[in-house]
């Protein structure tokens, strides 16, 4: 079932030598690009014919997305910013530092390949500030390809100038989210923007910026090495190539697999993990993002990009199976804390809303909820919902509305405090 | 211009305005918090910054010509555009907004009774208005047991910042609600910057850089702009009460010019009502011994200032251009941040620390009492007079020469402690002794007045005569910078009067750059000068502060004492006491000196 794209090399070469990428074939693509065989716009051509679609989990054309950032810059004396997003730190989510554990090159080669093509004026690495050792890493790479005379200036008979630098973030969620990335990159807070104007309009310095995530730009060289067409073909129609899934839970085989999109989490499941664990039962498994669970009805879903019918979001392809046996109230509680400490403390939804949720989940897993926590619960994700000002506030609310959804009034009102009210 | 829907109605809109200020200048109801309207004709918005529309409050629903569907976002960051059909009034909406109003007052829940601020508060008003259940996110006490309830209190207070060491402004953290007006104020318009948003979550606060007790060039705005009690003025209320209780302190208060015109609005009148009889009346009931007016230590400002810019031009003793230092905040701002220009402000004390200086050096010898028996209070529009008053060139070894200061906002709710009915007052006058003033002094209220004031006596001094048209209405206005040239005999003045920091800080860079196209520059710290002063009544917005500045100059046409120097008490005052403008007593009670931020605060450690 695994299909090894991405991750054919890994566990084969040394990544902290560039010699060892080379040898299997590393950064060719790159230095077709320098010599002049292959020019930005077919690098553009490709990337859009094969229908790559970000993997960061919102899931936006990326070549769409190049499109419209060069356009905003055309006819202006604007610089055009591209920035990859390694910011990873969503809980159950380790494809992006696995990706540059294993072969930090690739991605470089990504970034380089990506900035070339859209003749950008920097490149930066936006690495998560927990991530010490893969930002370490990711410098050394760089020093590395810089001294192969892969990045720099003056490179190749075109005198073209790459430079790539590596940031270190604060280490928070929200700098996940591109605007608050950029702000951060620019020494601003580190809040959301409004948008739009998006960052494809008004980024970097108010600039045209590009944000991709880690896995979409180390996707590139392999893209351009097998064709768009070759790519195509594996995964499903509108949702083209593989992705990384992070898999957790009580199956016998959990961990990062590379594979097709398009295929089913009854296959995910039994193909791919071998199974749940002796004497489990799944209740339900959640995909892509916090909330969206799907049970054991669903089993057929296919696991894509749009949602649809009979269709499961992706999402950034991390996998939680949860059995009967969990602890459904402590795993809400770990939600709830999670959203309660990274809430950017922008707007009032968000800010106070994620704090009045935790303390509704810690009264849940005490048994000991007020009559009135159930509809104020409601409340607050309704407002999370409709009002906050970035995605992250709908995202705090989703995996209670998952819950709801999946077990009902009862379950609150089980949990409610006897006696006096 | 364009044509949009609002509720089925249609609506000429601006296509850079957003559709918040479209709602508000067609007075239809929507809540806010973080928007502020007093600023919308000042200055462009940030457009790519953080910390706007976090309230989330101003909440419509709107669809496009092609869309079916109408979607929910805030109006503070909804442009028009063509075809745009916008909802304001829902039941749904008006729920959406009520749960954020309850979550933002959750914090708030049974404070109210003791707040500084208790009915005289925004957030408190909407929390009316939307009829919101005070406890509906924190448990009520029937809820909880002791222990329980104790965790809450400690919670609540662990996160408590109180910073009251300067004079001027009080913050306290716990009644913030992070609508972070007054961090949009300070780095917009006065651009000092010294509100920052810090931590993470909840725990997130607006707070000073790194932490530290403020001290910034207290303009006050953001005591004007805040919403709650987590920004306000300190207040002297009990100081003052105090001294009236004193039977061996006489009190006397002087009141400034803009006072009078916005005092009214504490009382629910309109703005620019002139109430200045009934607030004397309204002192005189709170205890205050004699009234005097600031209009005529204005006058003496102004017969000072024009006698030194007049020196400046013919001796050339100090640097040209002079800068006025009337304000406060102003003076510190340069003492701040550009201490290399100390020497072009004006050496003149303000109005308020003149009559200061008078009421205890002149008056006090003239009623033969100990200046230590007097207890001098200032009615101000303006926090950073606080400060003023507590700088250590007025110290005197064994009293202050202002021995407090209140805002406008202080009168009123001491007017409504004591009860006073104000709308009923009587007339009353100022006290004789210091108690007139010329419509010139008056002018200092508002922007530009005191470049009019200072340029009709110097007109008087330079040719002997005064001017024709005593109206310099180039130099009026509320737009923020006004340029203009005024030839008085052989002499061309060239002036310039600014409003808000921001401004003062974009001519001073130029000034740096020796970009100097100017004479005589007029700086008011506050949008509007006094008028839109810190310590006036909230709210401020464009509209009023016109009222209130038309109230000033309608003061200029009626009175008929128009000139500083026809004044009969300041000729009185310089044959009494003072000999002459610019004499060695007048330098001595009524000049000061300024010095670099830094060392007058490095020697304190």
């Amino acid at each position: 079932m695994e299909k090894k794209i991405l991750s054919k090399n890994w566990n084969k070469i040394n990544p902290n030598l560039i010699q060892s990428y080379q040898a299997v074939g590393g950064y060719k693509m790159l230095r077709k690009c320098l010599s002049g065989k292959l020019s930005p716009k077919t690098v553009l051509d490709q990337i859009t014919k094969s229908g790559l679609r970000g993997r960061g989990g919102a899931g936006f054309p990326t070549g769409t997305k190049w499109k419209l950032a060069l356009e905003s810059k055309s006819g202006q004396p604007k610089k055009l910013y591209f920035i990859v997003n390694a910011d990873e730190s969503q809980p159950g989510t380790f494809k992006d530092r696995y990706i540059i554990e294993k072969n930090p090159h690739s991605l470089i080669e990504g970034a380089a390949i990506a900035c070339y093509a859209l003749k950008a004026a920097k490149g930066f690495i936006y690495v998560n500030g927990h991530h010490f050792d893969q930002f370490k890493l990711i410098e050394k790479s760089l020093e590395a390809a810089q001294d192969q005379g892969l990045l720099g200036e003056k490179l190749g008979s075109e005198k073209i100038c790459l430079r790539i630098q590596a940031v270190r973030g604060s280490g928070g969620y929200i700098f996940g989210e591109e605007t608050t990335l950029i702000n951060s990159l620019q020494a601003s807070l580190g809040e959301a923007r409004l948008k739009p104007p998006y960052p494809t309009q008004n980024g970097l310095f108010g600039c045209p910026t590009i944000v991709n995530n880690v896995e979409t730009v180390a996707n590139i060289p392999t893209i351009l090495e097998m064709g768009a067409d070759q790519y195509r073909k594996i995964g499903d129609q509108d949702s083209t190539g593989t992705k990384l899934f992070s898999v957790l839970g009580p199956v016998k085989k959990s961990g990062l697999f590379e594979l097709p999109l398009g295929l089913t989490i009854r296959e995910l499941l039994y193909d791919v993990c071998g199974g749940l664990q002796k004497g489990r039962m799944l209740d339900f498994v959640q995909i892509g993002w916090m909330g969206n669970f799907f049970t054991r009805k669903s089993l057929d879903y296919k696991i894509v990009y749009d949602i649809g019918e009979k269709q499961a979001g992706v999402g950034l392809g991390s996998v939680l199976f949860v059995d009967k046996y969990t602890d459904l109230k402590g795993l809400i509680l770990g939600w709830a804390r999670f959203f309660e400490r990274e809430s950017c403390g922008q707007c009032t939804p968000c800010r106070e809303g994620t704090y009045r949720l935790l303390n509704i989940a810690e009264r849940l897993e005490k048994n000991y909820l007020f009559e009135k926590d159930w509809s104020n619960l409601q409340d607050i994700l309704e407002v999370l919902e409709k009002t906050s000002l970035c995605p992250f506030g709908k995202f705090a609310a989703q995996c209670w509305q998952g819950i709801i959804k999946l077990k009902g009034k009862e379950f609150f009102t089980q949990a409610m405090r006897k006696g006096k009210q | 211009m364009l044509e949009i829907t609002i509720d089925k109605k249609k609506y000429q809109a601006d296509p850079n305005q957003s559709v918040l200020d479209l709602l508000r200048a067609n007075s239809i109801d929507v809540p806010y918090l973080c928007d502020h309207e007093n600023y919308a004709d000042f200055c462009q918005k940030d457009s790519s910054g953080t910390g706007m529309s976090v309230c989330r409050l101003c909440l419509v629903k709107h669809r496009n010509q092609s869309e079916k569907k109408f979607t929910i976002s805030t109006s503070c960051n909804l442009y028009p555009c063509p075809g745009l059909e916008v909802i304001s009034q829902d039941q749904e909406l008006a729920r959406l907004r009520k749960i954020n109003l309850e979550l933002l007052f959750a914090d708030h829940a049974g404070l109210c009774a003791f707040c500084y601020k208790n009915m005289d508060c925004e957030l408190q008003s909407l929390a009316f208005k939307y009829d919101i259940d005070e406890f509906k996110f924190v448990p009520a006490a029937y809820e909880v047991t002791a222990d329980e309830e104790l965790e809450l209190l400690y919670e609540k207070m662990s996160r408590r910042v109180i910073d009251i060491k300067n004079s001027s402004i009080a913050r306290d953290s716990l009644k913030c609600i992070k609508c972070r007006r007054c961090e949009m104020v300070c780095r917009n318009i006065q651009t000092v910057d010294s509100y920052s948003k810090s931590h993470k979550a909840i725990r997130s606060n607006v707070s000073t850089e790194y932490l530290t007790p403020l001290e910034c060039t207290y303009c006050g705005q953001c005591s004007s702009v805040c919403p709650t009690a987590a920004i306000v003025e300190k207040s002297n209320i009990a100081d003052f009460q105090n001294a009236v209780n004193d039977p061996n302190k006489k009190v006397i208060v002087q009141t400034a010019p803009s006072v009078r015109v916005s005092l009214g609005e504490e009382f629910s009148m309109l703005p620019g009502t002139i109430v200045t009889k009934k607030m004397i009346q309204g002192l005189r009931q709170c205890g205050a011994d004699l009234i005097f007016d600031t209009n005529l230590s204005a006058d003496l400002t102004i017969m000072e200032e024009a006698t030194e810019l007049i020196e400046r031009i013919n001796k050339k003793n100090k640097p040209l251009p002079m800068f006025t230092s009337c304000c406060p905040a102003w003076v510190l701002f340069v003492e701040q941040h550009y201490p290399e220009f100390i020497r072009h402000i004006s050496s003149c004390r303000s109005p308020q620390m003149m009559m200061g200086s008078l009421i205890k050096s002149y008056y006090a010898q003239k009623i033969e009492l100990d200046p230590k028996d007097i207890f001098s209070v200032s009615i101000m529009p303006c926090v950073c007079k606080k400060y003023e008053a507590a700088r250590g060139e007025f110290q005197k070894p064994n009293y202050r020469e202002v021995d407090c200061s209140l805002t406008t906002r202080e009168l009123g709710k001491l007017m409504r402690l004591k009860k006073i009915r104000f709308s009923e007052l009587e007339d009353s006058k100022f006290d004789p002794a210091l108690g007139m003033g010329t419509s010139a002094g008056a002018m200092f209220g508002s922007s530009g007045g005191v470049t009019e004031a200072a340029l009709r006596t110097a007109y008087y001094f330079i040719t002997g005569d005064n001017p024709e048209n005593l109206a310099f209405e180039q130099v009026r206005g509320l737009s923020g910078l006004r340029n203009s040239k005024v030839k008085i005999a052989d002499l061309e003045l060239r002036v310039k009067v600014v409003h808000g920091l921001g401004h003062a800080r974009a001519i001073l860079e130029q000034l740096k750059k020796g970009q100097c196209d100017f004479d005589f520059l007029e700086v008011m710290a506050c949008p509007g000068g006094c008028i839109g002063g810190g310590g006036q009544p909230i709210p401020t917005s464009p509209k009023i502060r016109q009222a209130r500045a038309k109230a000033i100059y309608s003061q200029d046409d009626t009175m008929k004492l128009r000139l500083s120097h026809e004044n009969p008490l300041i000729k009185k005052i310089y044959k009494e006491f003072l000999t002459q403008p610019g004499s060695r007593k007048a330098e001595k009670y009524l000049h000061t000196h300024y010095y670099p931020y830094h060392y007058r605060h490095k020697s304190k450690d």
